[in-house]
């Protein structure tokens, strides 16, 4: 089963869940935090992406955790609990944990990016760039065409050289250099003559007439807003909490954790929650349509 | 019912600089509100300068004497807003107007440039996605729709913005004939249920003129004449007295009038009905009609202008004839008329002599068995996803083989297969001699700064043993290119400063300078004019003279039955209906020429117009 309902929100509840994660992700290097934040963000992953995908993502997680936890130590010797010794250098256990702690911070920011990947596509983020910079929407749109226009127009390109008799295989390397350098000649000539066109049709349609607006179609329901509220009233309080270095962590030279008072644990529980709205509003969903 | 001008050109002149010629000289009509004008004339005409003056932001640089005036104001003083909102323009290259990435996207983009707010835009953009039928490609890439859906697209995004004035420029030349109908019918029903006025200029005339209530006949960047469809055929009959030669898009002209203008021509009266006594002693050409069958003839007939008028009209010319032939025969008692004339009943499946293949010799250029092919991956592929399934094809040698089928039907695809560029997935494909593929956009060849180097560019075969041809002959060979396709004139001009007949001139004469067995050209007349065609079709059949093969795709039915030996019907992935071009044309009822609808059970064996007065006058 592939989730939909969180998706289909509103660009700005989809964006301010995927901030507040990052931020809740970034700000400290806090395993308390981190940790359940990457697991559930890996859940979120397999749950939206399917397995396999998320699978690249754990191979990709070793060479990040073999750098963060073995050779950052061997260059790092910060801290007072040295394991063993190279080269009469200490390798410490500070510098392992911090180097691990770094790694889960990157892998959940990674996952977090592929998570908000789904959840703000291309027209999601365009709405978002035109509410506030509507002439850059337009670029971005007008590069999201030109891409695929340009890889269709290469292969055009290619295709009549080879019609014409001209054969890739029968080529040295210098030569084939030579032909790939013509064939993009032909694409840059032949699109700037079309992009002259573009530009003279955008005038002749009003472009420039006034400052323009960003056209969507999304429509801010009850639900949108009811998810937004809840995701900003519940991340105030972690946040000042953040903010005031009551999650702060200490690596070196020996390791320091604020200890857990029921403040912290109260936040805690609403970094949680709000990283749970997305199943919440699934759940909600399911409920009303039953 | 007093209406008024909604546009009016007064006097205007246009030069781009750096020329001498005038495009435009002296160009003084009027459009009134809610009606529906075609601009024709050939390619080069000016008729694309003249659509491009309707609009300040289009008008391109040069020297613009006269005044066009929106009502009464005039369109230079008009500003950026109204002008948006009042005029709406869609020009001739869709791919290069369209701007967004999105379909919902494109129809917004004239809105958003003028500021709408989101709940309007809305509206609009529903309620011509709607009108439109473009629900299901709403939300979809505009790179992933077919060309026809791209131009309702184009066209529906102007529209949007309910402009008083609608403005295209050559809408179909890029459609295959059945979405070029379909989109000419949107625009007679904008014109019909809005009362939106609309100006298109055409080269392809067949479905339009019948539509038409002005119509605007350009030659050399003036207007000829302005005549209603009614009169359209005494117009150009009069062109052709006043000027000893064909009207240049003469032969794009609908073929109930050419037929009623051909009759004419036979009968000497070249004006029409009111006419008819004045030129009774005109004796133009061998008038082979006494004076009182021409009476009978064109009393009782105005002049035809779409299909089922041209009918009633030729069936009228051939009973006159058959009757006076009888009273002739009763009176010579030599016998009637032989029965040339065809009924409904006779209407059969034309008795076709099977060429048999001559053993030992190959008698094909090409010939594919089998052949599937599908974009997708191997492991992909499943059955639903082929272009080309099991398709077989014999391509005659010397022939010139034509394969039509609608826009996205595969023909392009096939094409390639046949030139090796694509290797099919299944089957196999036999080639006997050189191939030569030249590419549907000629624009996707042009490399070189001028003419005569981009020709010259095609002996630089980039392999590894080059072999060098001394430059003596090269200039030779692309001296005589340049004599060949008449761009002598034009060979140190930019190839992208060069008209669309000349650059699809020029791209031909690359391919030819390849020197191939078997030429195979992909939509060689898209948006181009008549006069270009009848050139193509004279050059291709000189080639095939010299024992070349030609393979043409298209979906120009005219130009097929003028320069085609075969023909071939692609369709939902397979080649079924193929063989000698005039079992072809003969046997289709709705794929066919025009001429072979009108003539249909009253006319046998005809193809075009001037077969009809053949067969009609023998």
């Amino acid at each position: 089963m592939k989730e939909i309902t969180f998706s289909e929100m509103h660009p700005l509840v989809n964006c301010l869940y995927i901030v507040l994660m990052l931020i809740f992700t970034m700000i400290t290097m806090n395993p308390v935090l981190v940790l359940p934040l990457m697991v559930l963000g890996y859940i979120y992953l397999v749950w939206i992406k399917g397995f396999r995908v998320s699978l690249t993502l754990l191979i990709l997680a070793i060479p990040v955790f073999i750098f963060a936890c073995i050779i950052i130590p061997l260059f790092s010797h910060n801290g007072i609990t040295p394991l063993f010794y190279i080269n009469d250098m200490p390798f410490t256990l500070e510098t392992v944990l911090f180097g691990l702690m770094a790694g889960a911070v990157l892998m959940t920011v990674i996952i977090w990016f592929q998570v908000g990947q789904v959840y703000i596509d291309n027209e999601k983020f365009l709405y978002l760039v035109g509410r506030l910079l509507p002439t850059i929407a337009l670029i971005l749109s007008l590069s999201l065409r030109m891409i695929p226009l340009f890889v269709h127009r290469y292969r055009e390109i290619s295709d009549g050289q080879k019609g014409l008799g001209r054969d890739k295989s029968n080529m040295g390397f210098l030569n084939k250099c030579r032909f790939e350098a013509k064939k993009i000649s032909i694409l840059i000539g032949w699109s700037l003559e079309n992009s002259v066109k573009t530009g003279i049709s955008m005038e002749s349609r009003g472009y420039g007439a006034k400052r323009r607006t960003s056209f969507h179609l999304f429509r801010f329901r009850r639900s949108d807003a009811s998810a937004l509220i809840s995701m900003i009233l519940l991340s105030i309080y972690p946040l000042i909490l953040l903010v005031r270095g009551k999650f702060k962590v200490n690596f070196f030279p020996q390791i320091e954790m604020t200890s857990f008072t029921a403040e912290r644990l109260a936040a805690l529980i609403m970094i949680i929650v709000t990283s749970l709205i997305p199943a919440i509003v699934t759940v909600i969903e399911k409920i009303r349509n039953r | 019912m007093i209406s008024k001008d909604i546009i009016r050109f007064e006097n205007v002149s246009f030069r781009y600089p750096n020329t001498t010629k005038k495009s435009l000289e002296n160009i003084s009509f009027s459009v009134k509100e809610g009606e529906f004008a075609v601009i024709c004339g050939a390619s080069g005409c000016g008729k694309s300068t003249l659509a491009n003056h309707f609009k300040k932001a289009l008008i391109p640089f040069g020297e613009c004497e006269g005044d066009m005036y929106f009502y009464d104001k005039s369109i230079k003083d008009l500003d950026d807003m109204q002008s948006a909102l009042r005029i709406g323009v869609v020009q001739q290259d869709t791919d290069a107007q369209t701007v967004t990435d999105k379909v919902y996207h494109e129809l917004a983009f004239g809105l958003e440039n003028v500021a709408f707010k989101n709940d309007e835009i809305y509206r609009r953009v529903t309620e011509m996605s709607e009108y439109f039928g473009l629900g299901k490609i709403f939300r979809k890439d505009v790179n992933s729709i077919s060309g026809g859906e791209r131009q309702i697209v184009a066209l529906a995004s102007v529209l949007a913005m309910h402009p008083d004035l609608l403005v295209l420029d050559e809408p179909t030349a890029q459609l295959d004939p059945i979405a070029a109908a379909r989109f000419m019918d949107m625009l007679v029903r904008i014109n019909q249920e809005f009362g939106t006025t609309v100006v298109v200029t055409e080269q392809r005339l067949e479905g339009i003129i019948p539509l038409a209530d002005k119509i605007i006949l350009m030659e050399g960047g003036r207007i000829y004449d302005i005549c209603e469809p009614k009169a359209l055929a005494s117009a150009v009959a009069r062109y052709d007295k006043d000027n000893n030669s064909a009207y240049p898009v003469y032969r794009s002209l609908p073929a109930s009038i050419r037929l009623y203008k051909e009759v004419g021509d036979m009968c000497s009266v070249p004006y029409g009905v009111n006419d008819v006594k004045d030129s009774e002693n005109a004796g133009r050409r061998d008038g082979r009609i006494n004076p009182t069958l021409r009476r009978k003839i064109y009393a009782s007939e105005s002049a035809p202008v779409n299909v089922s008028e041209g009918r009633r009209f030729l069936k009228n010319v051939v009973e006159i004839l058959r009757s006076e032939s009888e009273n002739e025969g009763a009176e010579k008692k030599s016998g009637g008329y032989e029965s040339k004339y065809e009924t409904e009943d006779d209407v059969q499946p034309l008795e076709v002599k099977k060429e048999l293949p001559e053993r030992g010799k190959p008698d094909f250029a090409i010939k594919a068995k089998d052949i599937s092919f599908s974009y997708e991956k191997k492991k992909k592929t499943h059955e639903d996803t082929y272009i080309i399934k099991k398709l077989e094809i014999k391509i005659p040698e010397n022939s010139i083989y034509a394969i039509m089928g609608s826009n996205g039907s595969g023909k392009t695809t096939l094409l390639k297969l046949l030139a090796g560029i694509y290797k099919p997935q299944k089957g196999s494909i036999k080639t006997t001699g050189k191939v030569t593929y030249l590419a549907q956009n000629p624009v996707s060849l042009f490399t070189e700064i001028t003419v005569e180097d981009e020709l010259a560019e095609i002996f630089a075969t980039y392999e590894r043993k080059e072999i060098k041809l001394p430059d003596a002959a090269i200039i030779e060979k692309v001296s005589e290119m340049l004599e060949l396709l008449h761009l002598t004139d034009v060979r140190k001009h930019n190839p992208y400063d060069l008209s669309g007949g000349q650059k699809q001139r020029l791209a031909l004469g690359k391919a030819l300078l390849t020197e191939p067995d078997i030429l195979l050209l992909d939509e060689p007349t898209k948006g181009l004019d008549a006069a270009y065609k009848a050139e193509l079709a004279r050059l291709l059949q000189e080639k095939q003279g010299q024992g070349m093969t030609v393979i043409i795709v298209s979906h120009d039915i005219e130009f097929v039955e003028c320069v085609a030996t075969h023909a071939a019907l692609i369709f939902d992935k397979e080649i079924r209906v193929a063989g000698d071009k005039r079992e072809f044309f003969m046997e289709n009822r709705y794929y066919t020429t025009s001429a072979r609808v009108l003539s249909r059970g009253i006319v046998q064996d005809a193809l075009n117009v001037e077969e009809i007065v053949e067969r009609i006058f023998e």
